[in-house]
């Protein structure tokens, strides 16, 4: 009997190609909702479709990318930083933590936006934290992806 | 309290209860090695729980502010005043992000 939490290589290879198709879809989601809200902190924008469709699609992709992300981390915890990162690449293994600390703290900042997007008349307060939100996640999702990106370049589950 | 101050609690509640679990090094203890080869021993799902546990603890405490700052009445601020109120929140959040990235690139 396998030890706790272990997995075929298949299946975690068919993980991460599922997880790689949802974190695609997210940069594109994210980074158009985030520009959207940098726009908006910057001047008042007028109301579009896009305004509650992007922090939709954001808030699931998100979730759908942290929780196929959640399946693969403990076999790349185990088989891929500690068998080999930490000795080989510590600097890989320094910014996988981080990346997952950003999405952690964007887990706020997703229901943030998914909330307040739905608002049919936003105060002033509601909007200005509505933009911050959309922007932390942008930056969570672009750092995220491009780290996924280079270590998975190094090595994967 | 308002709808965006029930939010913005949620939200450092969350950080900051994650960051401090993260800095204390509550999910993989590295003052206690002997912890740390049972965890690989014992299998991917263990080291992992570490995580997954941060992740929900942090969660929690996020849902049980914004769910207590909906039982707290404050005083209505003004426009300039909640202004300041969620930059503030909010930079102190990055604040978070960066002490979490010193821990991770370039603390202990």
């Amino acid at each position: 009997m396998g030890r706790f939490g272990e997995a075929s290589p298949v299946l975690m290879k068919l993980l991460l190609l599922l997880h790689a198709v949802v974190a695609v879809a997210l940069a594109g989601a994210a980074t158009h909702n985030g520009l959207l809200g940098l726009r908006g902190l910057k001047e008042e924008l007028t109301p579009s479709r896009l305004d509650a469709l992007y922090p939709r699609a954001v808030f699931w992709l998100y979730l759908g990318a942290v929780v196929l992300g959640s399946f693969l981390y403990p076999t790349f915890r185990v088989e891929v930083r500690a068998a080999y990162l930490d000795e080989a690449l510590p600097l890989g293994s320094r910014l996988f933590e981080l990346k997952e600390h950003l999405v952690a703290l964007g887990l706020g900042a997703l229901v943030i936006q998914r909330t307040l997007a739905t608002r049919p008349q936003r105060t002033a307060a509601e909007d200005l934290l509505f933009h911050l939100g959309r922007v932390f996640v942008m930056f969570v999702v672009v750092y995220s992806g491009l780290v996924g990106l280079f270590l998975v370049s190094v090595r994967s589950v | 309290m308002s709808p965006v101050g029930r939010l913005l609690a949620g939200w450092v509640a969350l950080g900051v209860s994650y960051t401090l679990i993260i800095v204390l090094d509550l999910p993989r203890p590295r003052y206690l090695p002997e912890l740390g080869r049972f965890s690989l021993s014992a299998g991917p799902g263990v080291v992992a729980m570490g995580w997954y546990g941060a992740v929900l603890v942090a969660g929690t405490a996020g849902f049980l502010a914004w769910w207590a700052a909906g039982r707290v009445s404050m005083p209505r601020l003004g426009r300039a005043e909640e202004r300041r109120v969620i930059l503030g929140a909010f930079f102190f959040l990055l604040g978070a992000v960066l002490g979490l990235a010193w821990f991770e690139l370039g603390g202990p």
